[in-house]
Formats: C-alpha cells, structure tokens, sequence
C-alpha cells in the first residue's frame, strides 16, 4: 500500500518505534558534538555574545530534545515489545542504493570526462540497470538525452558545463 | 490611485514580448513539473536558479514565480486522473478527484479545478496588491529584537501547525539551524564547523540542499515503488462544469480562496496546508459529509482553490519582511539575493519594477494557466503515459546538471547527493523536510538580530519584551511552544504511570 502523503510504503508501528530509537540516538550525537566544537569557539559573554553563543545554545537544545525523545520511544518500546518484529521494512532498497553510486560516480568523474561523456554514461545505466529498459531503449535514450540536454543547457543557455577531453 | 499607476507601471513591464515569453516558460514548466510526480517547484526553482541569474531581475522573479504557481494548476491533473499528486498540495485532490475520474466526471473535475485555481490564484494576487504595501511600510519600524521575536513566533507556528510528531519537527529544525551555521560567522568572520572546507567556507550551499531534500529524495523513494497507472483517457471530455456544477463549487471556492490566502502567510505548509484545511473546511460544513471521498465536486474546488491563493499570498512575507514562508520562496529569495536586491520592507521603495512586475505578472500567469490547461490536458494526459523508468533518470541529470551549475564546483553535487540520502531517511524515518530548509533560512536573520540585541541592551533579555511587537510575537510564541509542551508532558507522565501501574 502507498502512503501517497509521503510517496513511501508504509511502515509498522514497532519498525518505526525502532527508527525513532536509532534516530533520537543520531540527534543526541550529533547534539553533543556541536555542544563540544561550539566550546572551542569563542562563545563571549550575554553582552557581548561571540560566534560559539548560537551554536551552543542549538547544541544543548537539541541534545536535550533528542535525549525525551530516546526516552519516549524507550518507553513505548517496553510497553510494546510483545508487538511482532516481522512487520519492518527493509531500509535501503537495491535500486536506491544503485543510483546514488551512480551519481556519485558523475560527481567524481565529470570534471576529468566532461559532462556530455559521463552524463550519456550515467543515463544508459540508470536507464539499464535501474530502470530495466532493453538495451536499445537504454541506449537510445541515453543518447537522445544527453544530446538535448547538451543543446540545452550548454549551447543555448550557456550553463558552464566541464568539456572533457574530446572538448565536447 | 498610487495602486491604480503601480499596476499600469507593473503591466508596462509583464507586457513587453520578452517578459511574455518568459511569464509563458514559466508557467508551462510549472504546468508541466506540476504534472510530472517526482519533480517539484522546489527543486525545478532550484534548477533553473543558475539560468535566472542570466536574466533581468523582474524576469528571473517572473519566470521563478510561474514556475511555482503553474505547478498548482498541473498538480492537479495527475490527482483526477491517475491518482498520483503532481505534488504535495495536490494530494487531497486525488480523494474525491479521482472518484469522479472514476465516474466518468474527469472533465468536469479537471475544469473546476483549473477555474477555481484561477479564481483563488487571481483573487490572492488581489490581496497581495493591497497588502504588501502597507505590511512593507509597517516593517519598516522593525529592529532587531522585533525580528527575533517573529522568526521565533515564525518557528512556533510553523512547527504547531506541521503535521506529525513535533518532537521530531523540532529536531529537523535544530538540525537546520545547525547546517546554517555552519561556514563563516556573520559578524566576525571566524569559521564554524568548516573543519578547513573551502566549499563550506561560504556555508552550506541551499540550491544543492533543496535540489537533495526535495528532488533525489523524491526519486529515491518513487523507485521503491511500481505505482499502477490506471489513467482515465477516454472520458476526458466536457471540461466545462455546468449550473449544478458550479452552484455546489462556488461556496468551496469562496472558503478556499479566504483559507488559502492566509494559510499561505503562515511560514511551512501553505500550499498544502490550505488545500488539507480547505478539504476539512468543506467536509465538516456540509449537509452531506458522506459523500466526500465518493466523488465530491466541492472536495476538488476547495482545495484547488486554497492551494492557489496560498501560492499567491506566500509571496507577502518574503518580499515584505525578507522572510520566505516556505521552500520554494526562499530560493525565489536566493534569486532576488543573486541580482543584488534585498527582499524586505526596503524593496518595494527601491526596486518596484521588480516588485510590481512580478505581482502583474501573477494576473497574466494565470490567465495564460486557463488558456493553457483546458486545451492541453490531452497533452497532459499523454505525458503520464510515460513509465517512470524513463523519466527519473531525467529528473536526476537535471538535478545534477542545476548543482554544479550554480559554482562549477563538483563538491556541490556531493552536497546535493547527501542531503538526498538525508532526505531520503528523513522520508523513512518520517521527518518532515520542511522545518529544516525554514530554520536553515532563517537562522543568520534570527542569529543576527538575536546578537544584536543583546548586544544594544548589554545582555538584557527584557530587550524582547519591550517593544509591543516584539512582545506581541513573543506572547505568541510563548502560547503555541505552551500548547506544544503541554500534551507531550501529560502524554509522557500518563506513559510512565502506565508503566509503574
């Protein structure tokens, strides 16, 4: 079933008790560790409030949110806990996975290849291995694309695109 | 009559052929982002904000504002016919549009929707025009502590009326607020959390971090799915409502346009907010609740009459106070900041071409959206044929191509994809993205004023109280973190009682 608010599949309640757990602890870390770098700025005085005052304040604050809201999701886990287990979702989905490699290695490769080489490799994979289109389409499409995408942007708005060593 | 020559100064401008055209792309891209799930305004204003900046400024401002008030008219389509919103204000829609879809009144829904988003958006243009003036002038009166006070009141409201948990609202908004500060300190110029990044020297970049939030977020999660795409093609025909029609739509378009516009001032939310309000609004009023959700005329006016009028109204507190009421106005803020004008009570007296152009260009837009809708829905119709396999690798190389085409830095396409993966989990872990973008806009406004109004009172804290509007907002504030509090505190003691009994 699809959540159409927020376009993902719905989720059990304990999978999500168990994701607020793990995200609460995230905020609590990230929380303490602006409350410790913002100490080593210069945090002033009320009057004269130096550059680590708002950092510091932001810190402690969501240090302190996230810690009711471990606790919270602590709690309704032990109140709980005889919920089955098997109703959690698998968190990262292959595809999903696959595509970000896939846009990581455009945002590594384009300033050496230039943005008409790898943009026409990232869409014939994206459109193959992700999108499960035949060859030809993949392709095709790939090339189509990333040739109007080039007139576009390149040619005829003059977006500052890297050429690469064909100098295309 | 000042009004009356401020309209003709801002029509001289809109109906230049240049202008035209580009009031044209904008509201056909919008159209057409709107159509397509998986893209929004937000991260299509986010794209296309490197190829404004080659544009004059009213230009630019007219192109970007077409972009998000077309995508309101488009949204809608997807919602009767497939059952899949265009985006989000548009999720309501789907409810009763797609039962009469299904009842073989497509047409009909289709051509409601299109009007009443024409008279919502129009009529919202109208109470911009009268009221931007005047709030710009009233703002002028603004010092620091008055600020603080109203992005704070901005944070209360916005996370009082967020939907969800407001725990987490507030730590995706602390969250924001920290990735603002991130970069060179305002005031003194000392580094924060840059650990010796050059890119992050200048802060965290927004064009890469909406593009990652709202659109590789928004991919991600649709390529997860296999949505089945039942489109309702042969029946779309008489789009022209009739009497009955319109005798039941009038009121929700009425209720909508008041709703939306006010909603659409409130900071988070506001389009879709309004046409969530305006759905409850109608369902509760009516004699027959029984048949929303069965196909209901008056659960499609309302709606996509408050989604518009919000769009229109958003406007108000970015170009009058500087502060962007969502997402899609703090990139059309970040537009504004590119051509060197500052958004705020200050523009209206120094740059009113811009300022009136893009309020006419508004009356325009959505005379061209009716024109436009109405004949091209079979267009329309025909592009949601196309599998999503084939579009999101389109969506992912504009994304692409519009973040590293803002610096040419490669850094900011790795910035882009983190926050995609961020955005992606947030949508997992169901936090709202919204919150996050607001507080990281606001925060340098907030932070500057909050320093120097310490600074002014040498660290008094009475400075936000003093002034009445300051004390106002803050009286505000306090109340809606008061109602916020409250209901956690007694839900957690009654948990822990629960437990010890």
């Amino acid at each position: 079933m699809i959540d159409v608010v927020r376009g993902g599949p719905e989720i059990g309640e304990q999978a999500m008790r168990r994701y607020d757990l793990i995200s609460s602890l995230v905020f609590l870390v990230c929380g303490v560790f602006i409350t410790v770098i913002s100490l080593r700025i210069r945090v002033g005085t009320v009057g004269d409030p130096g550059p680590g005052l708002f950092p510091l304040i932001t810190g402690i604050l969501m240090g302190i949110i996230s810690a009711g809201m471990f606790i919270k999701s602590l709690l309704q886990s032990a109140s709980a806990r005889q919920e089955s287990l098997s109703e959690d979702k698998r968190l990262w989905h292959n595809k999903c996975v696959a595509t970000v490699v896939i846009m990581l290695l455009y945002a590594i490769t384009i300033d050496w290849l230039g943005f008409l080489t790898v943009a026409l490799f990232i869409l014939f994979i994206l459109y193959k291995a992700v999108g499960n289109l035949s060859l030809k389409v993949s392709l095709g499409g790939a090339i189509l694309t990333a040739a109007i995408a080039y007139l576009l942007f390149k040619v005829w708005l003059n977006v500052q695109l890297p050429v690469g060593p064909l100098g295309i | 009559m000042d009004i009356l020559h401020n309209i003709v100064y801002g029509f001289s401008i809109v109906l230049q052929p240049a202008s035209l055209l580009v009031c044209f792309l904008g509201v056909l891209i919008g159209t057409l982002i709107g159509v397509l799930p998986g893209i929004g305004p937000s991260a299509t204003v986010a794209i296309l904000l490197p190829v404004s900046i080659g544009m004059s400024a009213a230009d630019a401002m007219i192109l970007l504002a077409g972009i998000y008030y077309g995508s309101m008219y488009g949204g809608s389509t997807t919602s009767i016919l497939v059952n899949i919103p265009g985006e989000s204000a548009s999720v309501v829609t789907c409810i009763d549009g797609y039962q009469m879809a299904r009842q073989g009144r497509a047409g009909v829904a289709l051509g409601i929707s299109a009007f009443g988003s024409f008279i919502g958006g129009t009529i919202g243009v109208l109470g911009l025009m009268l009221l931007a003036p005047p709030l710009s002038e009233f703002a002028l009166q603004f010092g620091p502590p008055e600020y603080f006070a109203m992005i704070l009141c901005g944070f209360s409201i916005l996370i009082y009326i967020g939907s969800g948990s407001k725990l987490k609202a507030l730590l995706i908004a602390f969250l924001g607020i920290f990735l603002a500060e991130i970069g060179n300190d305002l005031v003194t110029g000392e580094q924060r959390f840059t650990f010796g990044n050059l890119t992050l020297m200048d802060g965290v970049p927004l064009v890469p971090m909406v593009m990652g939030l709202f659109g590789i977020a928004e991919v991600l999660v649709n390529l997860e799915e296999t949505f089945e795409r039942i489109i309702f093609t042969s029946r779309v025909k008489n789009l022209l409502p009739n009497l009955a029609d319109w005798r039941a739509s009038l009121g929700p378009i009425g209720r909508g346009t008041i709703l939306g516009f006010f909603l659409g001032l409130l900071p988070g939310g506001s389009a879709t907010l309004a046409s969530f309000a305006s759905y409850a609004v109608e369902k509760r009023i009516t004699k027959h609740p029984e048949r929303f959700g069965k196909g209901a005329i008056e659960g499609v006016a309302g709606p996509e009459t408050a989604n518009n009028a919000a769009t229109s109204s958003a406007f108000i507190p970015m170009l009058t106070l500087g502060i962007p009421a969502n997402p899609v106005m703090a990139l059309v803020m970040a537009a504004l900041l590119c051509h060197g004008l500052q958004p705020g009570p200050l523009l209206l007296t120094k740059s009113p071409d811009v300022f009136w152009a893009v309020i006419t260009s508004m009356y325009v837009g959505n005379v061209m959206l009716v024109i436009l809708n109405l004949p091209l829905i079979a267009i329309w119709v025909k592009l949601l044929k196309v599998p999503y396999a084939v579009l999101f690798p389109l969506i992912l190389l504009l994304c692409l191509i519009g973040s590293y085409s803002t610096s040419s830095n490669y850094q900011e396409i790795m910035i882009m994809i983190i926050f995609g993966v961020i955005g992606y989990l947030m949508r997992k872990f169901e936090y709202e993205p919204v919150p996050l973008v607001f507080a990281f806009i606001l925060t340098p406004l907030l932070e500057r004023a909050f320093r120097q109004s310490l600074a002014m009172s040498n660290g008094g804290f009475m400075i936000f109280l003093r002034p009445p509007i300051a004390l106002v907002f803050m009286i505000t504030a306090f109340i809606l973190i008061a109602l916020l509090v409250y209901p956690l505190i007694k839900k957690g003691m009654s948990k822990t009682d629960g437990l010890h009994g």
